[in-house]
């Protein structure tokens, strides 16, 4: 494994993919971090609030860099003589999940840094307990690792290239939009004023009166669909990272329980796939 | 003899197609083994097989005396090296770095023999040139260079010389020669260039719908193409006698035709059988190559 390991690093500090990526989440941080400061003209809020955007970007990045980096062994036939020469199927997976892993990690930093340097002249320092920072910060960094893992099988999995890249990216895309659903579904309010519904023009609005009473939202999830919501919010990388970034994290054991367990899930199925496939 | 690679009943099938169908071979320790077969004949499915790419649905084969399948086989494969259809090369590195990639991979203590690698297939002289840069026969050799890294001693080729041009095949067929010759390696090269392969190969393999039709030495086929002239006579006894008298190797083919080897002086042979009341009727000259000698054995159209 060590040698594989090794191997890989040695390729990873030469791919100018890798120091795209690392640049990409600089230049992405720091732009979310003035657009942020720029829109807010009295900031009395922590630097939380436009710190944390980078989990996303991490798992729209992680697929790409998966794509090109890893599918490469499959175009290049650099896996062949990898496998030709006696090397374990579970080693060559593992190893690249570990890169992946690692580079993740890295866009992370890559965009602490700047986000850092730039957010506490700026905005000043966070308003969260060091103990809340610290859970926000672990549990971005296990969202870099469910999405390195689900990438890492989807590119180890398909082995065109061009398709793999542009299957996980779509797919990262939809599970995103799928997570910003989840999202806001949740945050519906349990009560709402009372409101009523007009049809001007044939258009529908509703309108609430100043003082109305409060009633039940009937957007608002409750039970089973409620409990399974949570889960999958908690349980997919594309909605782990909005809790995140909207430092909506009530749960940080539970998101790090489930993005360990959305790891092993997708790296059992990767593993136990790529150990009996028929490589060309 | 010692085996380096035995298959026995190879068969590996796809949804609706059958690549190998309990396909038998051997390949002797120290040869050049050609595997000679038409396009979708299984020749690349059965390497692909033999280096663990992908797995036999029935049958099984040993490498080096480990069976498919026992804790060994892992073992065994690090003695040999494999260029499977294209090279596997990291385009944006040197040969160097490609060459210090492999190195990682097996575990070698150092890169001592890159130089070494680097001389022996004509590739010194690269420096920082990536390897996309590459020409075909660059890449080729530099291919080869990877598989040779860790000193295995069994080297397997698939189609080498495709789409090379005159001078880069001549370098592959040296560089081959080279490695059976000086390092002892044992090589299992398929070819679709059959006047190519009869340069190098000491043993062949004719592989049919999966199946091995033929496996024959290169003194075997020597034999079976040799240059002769068929004769058709009205005594074939007399012929025999007179060909015995004129110590003339031959091989009698039925009870009218014998093959005469060698150069055949008519008049003499003429002069000869006229002696013992007999007379020549036909005279065909007959010149067998390993392309003619292969499309007798396996029928069809001159695509292998």
């Amino acid at each position: 494994m060590g040698n594989l390991l090794s191997a890989n690093f040695y390729r990873l500090l030469r791919s100018r993919v890798f120091y795209a990526g690392l640049l990409g989440a600089v230049g992405v941080e720091t732009y979310s971090l003035l657009s942020k400061c720029r829109g807010i003209r009295n900031w009395d809020s922590g630097l939380e609030e436009a710190f944390f955007f980078y989990p996303m970007l991490v798992v729209l990045a992680m697929p790409a860099f998966c794509g090109i980096f890893l599918g490469a062994e499959y175009a290049d036939g650099t896996l062949r003589s990898k496998l030709a020469a006696g090397i374990p199927r579970w080693k060559v997976y593992t190893a690249n999940l570990m890169l992946a892993a690692v580079v993740s990690l890295a866009f992370s930093a890559a965009a602490i840094l700047p986000g850092l340097a730039l957010g506490i002249p700026l905005v000043g320092g966070f308003h969260l307990s060091a103990q809340a920072l610290a859970a926000y910060l672990v549990c971005s960094c296990a969202v870099g690792v469910a999405a390195a893992s689900v990438s890492t099988m989807l590119a180890m999995l398909v082995p065109n290239r061009a398709v793999g890249l542009v299957v996980s990216i779509l797919l990262a895309l939809a599970l995103l939009f799928v997570g910003q659903s989840l999202m806001a579904a949740l945050l519906e309010p349990e009560l709402v004023q009372e409101s009523t519904q007009i049809v001007e023009n044939g258009q529908v609005a509703y309108l609430t009166k100043y003082g109305a009473p409060m009633v039940p939202n009937p957007n608002y999830l409750q039970g089973v669909s409620r409990a399974l919501c949570t889960f999958f919010l908690y349980f997919l990388p594309t909605s782990q990272c909005f809790t995140v970034a909207f430092t909506t994290l009530d749960f940080p054991w539970l998101l790090l329980t489930l993005a360990a367990l959305f790891t092993a899930l997708t790296t059992g199925a990767g593993l136990g796939l790529f150990v009996r496939k028929d490589v060309r | 003899m010692e085996y380096v690679l035995e298959t026995r009943g190879l068969c590996k099938h796809y949804r609706h197609f059958n690549a190998l169908d309990s396909l038998t071979m051997r390949v002797p320790k120290g040869a050049i083994y050609g595997l000679v077969g038409k396009n979708g004949a299984g020749k690349t499915t059965l390497i692909r097989v033999v280096c663990g790419l992908q797995d036999p649905t029935a049958g099984s084969y040993t490498l080096y005396g480990k069976r498919w399948g026992e804790r060994g086989l892992a073992q065994a494969r690090r003695r040999m090296g494999a260029v499977v259809e294209t090279p596997s090369l990291y385009p944006d590195m040197t040969a160097v770095d490609n060459l210090k990639m492999q190195c990682r991979v097996l575990g070698l203590p150092d890169n001592k023999e890159i130089p070494d690698l680097l001389k022996l297939v004509g590739l010194e002289n690269t420096g920082k040139k990536k390897a996309r840069n590459f020409s075909l026969g660059m890449k080729q050799r530099l291919g080869i260079a990877v598989a040779l890294c860790g000193d295995p001693d069994f080297l397997v080729l698939d189609e080498p010389v495709n789409g090379l041009d005159p001078q880069g095949i001549v370098e592959i067929r040296e560089l081959i020669l080279k490695l059976n010759r000086e390092r002892q390696i044992t090589v299992l090269i398929s070819s679709h260039i059959l006047d190519e392969l009869s340069k190098l190969a000491t043993h062949y393999g004719f592989i049919d719908g999966g199946r091995m039709v033929r496996e024959v030495s290169a003194q075997e086929l020597d034999a079976a193409c040799r240059k002769c002239v068929r004769a058709q006579v009205t005594n074939i006894q007399a012929l025999v006698w007179v060909l015995d008298r004129l110590n003339r190797e031959y091989s009698v083919v039925d009870d009218k035709w014998v093959d005469i080897y060698g150069a055949v002086n008519i008049s003499e042979l003429v002069g000869e059988l006229d002696k013992e009341q007999c007379q020549l009727l036909s005279l065909k000259e007959r010149d067998e190559s390993l392309e003619s000698y292969y499309i007798n054995l396996v029928g069809g159209e001159r695509d292998g």
